[in-house]
């Protein structure tokens, strides 16, 4: 088999612009579910049960839901609904909603390992509220679980490639957009996975460097 | 010591339960501005929980607790007392400086950031303001050339220094310290101590639960005996050590002699 290099070479306009949406859907979508995610918190950790219970379920919902079936559900059943959405709301809508529910579960699991004499030591220095939990609690929870997030960002990054379903233009969309053309699957594939890959790796890196700086602010066991 | 005027701390009948043990059962006391209490006891006794009641990390079941005069957690109104709101009761706790056993400095903050946190977000000083205080008072708890460093790489000494440095850029009134040493090594417990002694000078209110008997003995005006959640005795210290009134505070002190 001779491998067609100069079909990927001649398409590379076709992958550039699939993989810059999806480094862009991926990142505002990360940035996003991380706020809501953090939002989610609070209602998530409240002393008033059927508050923490109703956030619990929403998280619940979203966590069982599989990808590509909640991308079918918005892009495909909301409009008959009367809720017409167009493909890239529909991505966003979807991608941010899947990762807010395991955001926020990432989130918690690192504000219960907290120790509690931060939160006295933030109380006892008169913070409350929003603010204790903004400027005492989030940046420690952030720090503590780092690596987890970067793994789900990564796992972000995979599911989006549910999204050449609905025609989405992203990396798996172009890829296979130029095997169906040219017919050179193999090709075409294996250079998509091969830049997933490299985004994944970036990922890593990123995650990396960030554990060099959270081993020197994280507080002793 | 100021006798006649409003009492800097005073709790009136304080119960706290924790479900059905009673830890602390009706405190009255008095700690008098300028004034430096330890409280001592065997583990256990409440005196930690005594602490906290001060400043409503714990709520007392029972009881009233007052900061130079001003009901703590409750206002009293026409028609009784009404709880504070949050932010009221976080505002009346920044008057309320706190050293803790496990010392809790933040540690996503430098030394520096940890000092000037709560004065600049809190009550809203300005910073430069801040940043200078903050660094006087580095200096002053021998710890100037660690500004900028994160926590994690200090002792457990220095760390306690800055905690006291911390609680003091908040200008409290009161100044509480629960086992500021207890969490140290032997040979670092003198360095926190010492600086506890200087601020006993300046004249503010301490009120200290400790463990260190001769920093008991040399440094607080009067003692609390605290056992089984009552107290037993309240002396000068010198009373306390030399001729203590029950058996009870007796049988204590022959531990550490």
């Amino acid at each position: 088999m001779k491998l067609r290099l100069d079909i990927l070479w001649n398409e590379l306009p076709q992958f550039a612009l699939g993989l810059a949406n999806t480094v862009w859907l991926c990142a505002l979508s990360m940035l996003l579910s991380l706020l809501l995610g953090a939002l989610l918190m609070v209602p998530l950790m409240s002393r008033n049960r059927a508050v923490s219970r109703t956030a619990q379920g929403f998280i619940d919902v979203g966590r069982c839901i599989p990808f590509l079936l909640l991308t079918y559900l918005v892009y495909f059943a909301l409009p008959s609904l009367g809720v017409v959405v167009d493909k890239w709301s529909a991505a966003l809508i979807t991608l941010v909603g899947y990762n807010t529910a395991y955001m926020a579960e990432i989130l918690r699991a690192g504000w219960v390992h907290l120790p509690g004499g931060q939160t006295d030591a933030g109380q006892a220095f008169g913070y409350t509220g929003f603010k204790l939990f903004r400027r005492i609690i989030l940046p420690q929870v952030l720090i503590a679980v780092g690596p987890v997030m970067g793994n789900q960002l990564i796992q972000l990054i995979k599911d989006s490639a549910f999204l050449s379903i609905i025609t989405l233009p992203e990396l798996t969309f172009a890829a296979n957009y130029v095997q169906s053309y040219y017919f050179v699957p193999f090709e075409s594939f294996l250079f998509a996975t091969l830049l997933y890959w490299a985004l994944c790796g970036g990922v890593e890196w990123l995650v990396h460097r960030g554990e060099r700086y959270a081993s020197i602010v994280r507080p002793a066991p | 010591m100021n006798e006649g005027s409003t009492p800097a701390v005073e709790l009136r009948g304080v119960t706290k339960r924790f479900g059905t043990q009673v830890v602390l059962s009706g405190i009255d006391l008095c700690v008098m501005p300028g004034e430096t209490v330890c409280i001592l006891g065997p583990s256990g006794s409440g005196k930690s929980t005594l602490l906290r009641c001060i400043n409503f990390l714990e709520r007392p079941d029972e009881g009233l607790v007052f900061l130079h005069g001003e009901r703590v957690g409750f206002h009293f109104t026409a028609s009784g007392s009404v709880p504070m709101r949050d932010r009221e009761l976080a505002m009346l706790r920044t008057r309320i400086g706190m050293v803790f056993q496990h010392f809790n400095l933040w540690p996503h903050l430098t030394v520096l950031q940890n000092v000037t946190e709560s004065p600049v977000h809190i009550l809203r000083r300005p910073r430069s303001e801040v940043v200078a205080e903050a660094e006087r008072l580095l200096e002053q708890v021998g710890l100037a050339d660690k500004r900028d460093v994160y926590p994690a790489f200090l002792s457990g000494g220095q760390m306690q220094r800055v905690a006291i440095a911390r609680a003091l850029a908040m200008r409290p009134q009161v100044l509480l310290f629960d086992e500021p040493t207890s969490a140290l090594d032997p040979e670092l417990v003198g360095e926190v101590l010492a600086v506890m002694r200087s601020i006993a000078h300046i004249g503010l209110t301490m009120i200290v639960v400790t463990h260190e008997m001769d920093f008991a003995r040399s440094a607080a005006d009067r003692i609390v005996f605290l056992d089984k959640g009552k107290i037993v005795e309240v002396a000068t210290a010198e009373a306390f050590f030399e001729r203590p009134a029950t058996e009870r505070s007796r049988q204590f002190l022959e531990r550490y002699r």
